[in-house]
């Protein structure tokens, strides 16, 4: 899965967020922390929902369980924009 | 992740709005479906020659153009890439102004110097540039007509 390029995800000082253009059919905005700037500079090529758990493990101290829920919540909700190609 | 607020209420509770632009009418400075826009809401204050300010139609529409004059009671504005002047845009039409863009990942501001040297060349280019290019536009509609 890879986030389509209708999205364009950006990063302010204290926040990510993902926009999407013109050709994107969802009009609105999506606002997160850094873990959801991470987890977007992740989609930016292809990868998979295991991949993304791993690489955020890494990145931050939680309990896997927890990571893998999050992440679950994040790609959810980005599917509901269609803002994935998968 | 699902709060939803009309633009005008966004860009009040929250200051600024970073988004995208959608057509050609400010082309070259923003292209569709690649830079993102920062919008400041805007204040009592009236804006200026060169700013670029997303406003309201009567129609409803959001359009995102340049001030070209400043007058009494109203603007004039132009897009970039347009030829046309709107003139009668008021300061409650205005919803916000540009702040600065985000091109190819990379925030620039409007104060950033080849920003300013670009708005500068764009205004003072116009009285060349846009009877050039309604030339351009009549030539190309003889040429399709033979």
């Amino acid at each position: 899965m890879k986030l389509k390029p209708s999205f364009i995800a950006y990063d302010t000082q204290d926040q990510s967020m993902l926009v999407p253009t013109g050709s994107a059919g969802f009009a609105g905005l999506v606002q997160g922390n850094r873990t959801l700037g991470a987890i977007l500079s992740l989609l930016k090529t292809e990868t998979t929902e295991a991949e993304v758990v791993a690489a955020m493990c890494a990145r931050f101290d939680a309990p896997q369980a927890q990571i893998a829920q999050d992440v679950g919540r994040v790609l959810d909700a980005l599917r509901g924009i269609g803002a994935l190609d998968e | 992740m699902n709060k939803q607020l009309p633009l005008e209420d966004y860009l009040r509770e929250n200051g600024t709005l970073t988004y995208s632009n959608v057509g050609v009418s400010m082309l070259p400075l923003l292209r569709q479906g690649r830079d993102l826009l920062t919008l400041q809401a805007k204040t009592q204050a009236r804006c200026a020659i060169g700013d670029v300010v997303l406003f309201r139609r009567a129609s409803g529409q959001l359009v995102l153009h340049r001030i070209v004059a400043v007058r009494a009671q109203d603007y004039v504005l132009r897009g970039d890439n347009c030829t046309g002047d709107e003139p009668g845009v008021t300061d409650t039409q205005i919803l916000g102004v540009m702040t600065g863009y985000v091109r190819g990942g990379r925030t620039r501001s409007v104060t950033d110097p080849a920003y300013r040297f670009y708005t500068r060349m764009i205004l003072r280019t116009a009285k060349l540039r846009i009877p050039i290019r309604k030339a351009l536009r009549r030539l190309k509609r003889r040429l399709r007509k033979q």
